[in-house]
């Protein structure tokens, strides 16, 4: 029993990064099933990880992350939806002063514009 | 005994990894920076990548994953999204790749100044009789 709480504890205090989303049209809707990725490119550690991509849900929610002390270096966010414009955050807007300083968790509440 | 343990070991091996090739070009250029993300219905298979200076991704998936229930995502800021199923995925990192030819984006013309009133803009001029 113990052990069983002491792994518990331990578990709680794992780092985890992530980057949370709520979508939006303009007209204020939730936008659903768009995708909300992070990409890396090939060559970084990151790059052949998975779990890196999901769809947002009917609230215009959508969650990416996983265990690790850091946001993925290099890696970007990609909010995408056929029919409106995708919004590419790139590592160095996320962490203008390098991964050093950078946060683990980013939440955004986003407007996506429809491209006509 | 001997074929159990065999197929003990045999069943404790990870699946092999599968891969999804994929060369994003616009007007026949390649695309470098471009997301190429596939969602399998299963969000531990889930992979997305950025392409490289070629316009290529090559997304790995570590598990298992059914071809047919992948829907593949390849978006570029100025560009259309588009989405596609039923891509190509082999056990090979020699899998042929998937060639993705992203459009123009039709941007709406911003409106600089207001229209200029016209003649049969203007509502009809009624007398009043008195």
């Amino acid at each position: 029993m113990r052990a069983a709480v002491l792994l518990l504890a331990l578990a709680a205090c794992d780092p985890v990064w992530g980057a949370q989303v709520t979508l939006r049209d303009p007209i204020n809707r939730s936008v659903d099933n768009a995708t909300f990725a992070v990409a890396c490119d090939g060559t970084t550690p990151y790059g052949s990880h998975t779990s890196m991509s999901v769809r947002t849900n009917r609230d215009g929610a959508g969650f990416v992350g996983s265990m690790g002390t850091r946001f993925p270096v290099g890696c970007d966010l990609f909010i995408a939806k056929p029919g409106f414009k995708t919004h590419h955050i790139a590592y160095r807007e996320l962490c203008p002063h390098g991964p050093e300083t950078c946060e683990r968790m980013f939440k955004f509440d986003l407007v996506l514009e429809p491209t006509d | 005994m001997r074929s159990l343990l065999l197929l003990v070991l045999l069943g404790g091996c990870p699946p092999p990894s599968q891969y999804l090739i994929t060369d994003v070009t616009a007007a026949g250029a390649p695309v470098a920076d471009a997301l190429v993300a596939a969602e399998c219905g299963n969000p531990a298979r889930d992979a997305a990548l950025r392409t490289d200076q070629d316009g290529r991704a090559r997304l790995t998936f570590r598990s298992r994953v059914d071809a047919s229930k992948c829907t593949v995502t390849v978006a570029k800021s100025g560009f259309p999204t588009l989405e596609a199923i039923n891509l190509s995925i082999c056990s090979t990192p020699a899998c042929p790749a998937t060639h993705v030819e992203l459009g123009e984006l039709r941007e709406v013309e911003p409106v600089s100044e207001l229209p200029v009133p016209r003649d049969y803009a203007e509502p009809p001029r009624m007398e009043v009789a008195r």
